[in-house]
């Protein structure tokens, strides 16, 4: 629960520095959507998409569906308040369904789907997200070698701070 | 104790800014039983945990800026809000500055469309002041006190300098105590200083000057209060300061004497917002230099994937470097030099750095070696430039109202080269080791922010006299990096804290003496 409180935080701050982005997002879809029967929540086929699209920024098929999920909660939490958000996610989308529908593609055609978009704010945006939750999630630390605060056992001073052995051979 | 003074009261010294140069100039003052009243945007920081995703918005000046040229357009600057402003976030390198970098005309002098300007203090001045400031920072590696222990980082770093030849792999001094010391305890390695010290190991100005101001009757700090403009009567004499108070309410602080310190990029903002008929291009500008000659340093970071583990994250972020080319040697094809420092990042960090852009299988495997990875960044002394500046946004405003301000930075083809040869000589260094790949970032934000409101021996060349005293309004002191006439390579604090201390005891002087 604090963990949660503690990234969502982070997502609000770096909302706050995407400030191009959110120009570049009101110049290419300058729509002001949210009239009062605008839907506030992403749609379920939204959401799928989302969660395909973050796992195939940053692959990782042995750690399963749940930190995909993560970020996806993360993004749909933010559009709920915010309508430039929902139309460049609905946009984005539309986009990568367009002639076709996106999850019924294979992986590399969906991989030059993406590649396609690479440009564009919707892109940049996923991008960010991705990485941002990604990367701060431990159960991906654990998996990439990355132990995470160590305040708790007395720092690294007693704990591997100096303890490779490979540097005097080859 | 709590002191407070009253807004009338036009005794008091106002300092903007509670960073290094802001929280350095009030404890000096304050010690010496003069009063100050230190304004701060930002608000104290109340509990520092190991989390850098937390601790990214307590810190951070996420306030509007708007970044131009070479610089990220929304985020050009990563700067510190808080009691203790950037000191916060600091990695607490404490080089001092070499003596050559006190006289870059003498190595900078021939290039194009420079502004290159010596610094009018005596160089063997500062080294009084330097181990002053190491002193009163208690800076490891100075003074006695031992060096932080070796970690595996930096013997990567020594070990592919050494299989390259270089010789000067060394540990640096941090303000980071090693022992014990001024009331804070050794540092355990926990890694994430640029997040703020969970132990208080890591020198910050909140932890020790501005401990120490409030411990005297003459101090009083106002945080979450955000200065908008300075104020002056007849005789061009600073009078008082406005700012915004934390219910949003104006207010207007009377002042005996004003110290600026609010970051070389609010610094100017400030008095450029402080038009008046008597200046009007801004306040202390008759000179035209505020906000002009903004200085950053040569920057770049490189990331590499050794064989064998390394465990980067274990330990101080930044710990040491190599000085082979700290000196301009004009054999390299470019004017000035640099260092390397080794530095490390958390997994979100090298995600965004290591290779900007990059997303799929390939960069998802290749960052799943985090423990594999080094890194180091270049720093090297970067030339004044007229355009490169401050500036505010001739529409945009803050939420108070006060334009927002516009940092331009474009690269000098002589930085150019000299990041050209940096970056090829850390890809050697790393591939001597057997690296797997070595990455160079694109361009960060700027943290080292200096000479916008510089200092110079001729009232036509600079704002400030060597004492960081206003040319144009006598009564108005520059006290951060912004009075930097250069920025040689070695990271500010240290400078600015020395410049603050120096400063303080003219001031004190010419309280003194009725002079001020």
């Amino acid at each position: 629960m604090k963990l949660l409180w503690h990234r969502r935080r982070f997502i609000g701050a770096l909302l706050k520095v995407s400030a191009a982005l959110a120009v570049a997002r009101s110049a290419l879809w300058g729509v002001q959507a949210s009239g009062a029967d605008a839907p506030r929540s992403l749609t379920p086929h939204q959401i799928e998409t989302l969660r395909r699209v973050c796992f195939l920024l940053f692959p990782y098929p042995e750690l399963g569906a749940a930190p995909y999920e993560r970020i996806v909660d993360g993004v749909s939490s933010a559009a709920r308040s915010d309508a430039d958000l929902r139309q460049m996610i609905g946009n984005g989308v539309a986009r990568l369904d367009a002639g076709r529908e996106f999850l019924f593609l294979d992986e590399s055609t969906q991989i030059e789907a993406l590649t396609q978009i690479e440009a564009g704010p919707f892109f940049a945006y996923m991008l960010q997200m991705t990485r941002d939750d990604l990367f701060n999630n431990p159960v991906v630390w654990t998996h990439i070698g990355y132990e995470g605060s160590s305040l708790a056992f007395g720092g690294y001073v007693n704990r591997g701070l100096n303890d490779i052995d490979w540097l005097n051979g080859k | 104790m709590a002191t407070s003074f009253d807004k009338d009261d036009d005794h008091v010294v106002v300092v903007v800014g509670s960073g290094a140069g802001g929280a350095t100039v009030s404890r000096e003052l304050a010690m010496a039983g003069i009063d100050v009243v230190c304004i701060e945007a930002g608000s104290p920081v109340e509990k520092i945990v190991t989390d850098a995703a937390a601790m990214f918005p307590l810190l951070t000046w996420l306030d509007r800026r708007i970044g131009s040229g070479d610089l990220p357009a929304a985020f050009p600057v990563w700067s510190g809000k808080g009691v203790g402003g950037t000191t916060l976030h600091w990695t607490a390198h404490a080089p001092r500055m070499e003596a050559e970098h006190f006289e870059p005309s003498r190595y900078f002098g021939a290039l194009d469309d420079c502004t290159i300007l010596d610094w009018p203090v005596p160089f063997e001045e500062m080294t009084r002041y330097y181990a002053a400031a190491e002193r009163s920072m208690g800076v490891s590696g100075t003074h006695g006190w031992p060096k932080l222990p070796e970690s595996n980082h930096y013997r990567v770093l020594k070990a592919g300098a050494e299989r390259i030849g270089l010789k000067h792999a060394e540990r640096s001094n941090m303000a980071i105590n090693s022992v014990a010391q001024g009331g804070r305890p050794a540092c355990i390695q926990l890694g994430f200083c640029s997040s703020g010290c969970a132990v208080n190991a890591k020198w910050t100005a909140a932890n020790t000057p501005i401990a120490q101001a409030l411990q005297t009757d003459h101090f009083e700090i106002r945080d979450r209060s955000f200065v908008l403009h300075i104020e002056h009567d007849g005789k061009g004499q600073a009078t008082s300061v406005v700012y915004v108070d934390p219910n949003g309410a104006l207010q207007r602080q009377k002042a005996r004497v004003v110290c600026l310190a609010a970051n070389a990029i609010d610094t100017p903002r400030i008095l450029l917002n402080s038009e008046s008929s008597a200046f009007p291009n801004g306040l202390a500008n008759k000179s035209g230099h505020v906000g002009r000659h903004y200085i950053k340093h040569v920057f770049a970071i490189v990331t590499a994937i050794l064989p064998h583990p390394v465990n980067f994250h274990r330990g101080t972020q930044l710990l040491g470097g190599v000085n082979d080319f700290v000196y301009h040697d004009s054999s390299r094809g470019f004017a000035g030099g640099f260092k390397f420092e080794q530095v490390s990042f958390d997994p979100a960090g090298l995600a965004v750095l290591s290779r900007p852009g990059a997303w799929g299988k390939g960069y998802a495997a290749q960052l799943k070696k985090y423990d594999h990875y080094a890194a180091l960044l270049v720093m090297g002394e970067d030339p004044p430039q007229q355009s490169n500046s401050v500036t505010l946004h001739p529409a945009e405003k803050d939420r108070y109202g006060m334009p927002v301000p516009v940092v331009h930075y474009v690269d000098h083809e002589n930085s150019r080269r000299m990041r050209d040869f940096a970056v090829q000589t850390a890809r050697d260094l790393y591939e001597s080791l057997g690296s797997e790949g070595v990455f160079l970032s694109s361009p960060p934000p700027a943290t080292h922010n200096m000479g916008t409101c510089r200092m110079a021996s001729n009232i036509d060349n600079g704002v400030c006299d060597h004492w960081g005293r206003s040319y144009d309004v006598a009564n108005l002191f520059l006290s951060d990096g912004s009075q930097f006439p250069s920025s040689g390579n070695a990271n500010p604090t240290l400078t600015i804290v020395a410049l603050a201390m120096r400063q303080a005891g003219y001031i004190r002087e010419r309280m003194l003496s009725r002079n001020l």
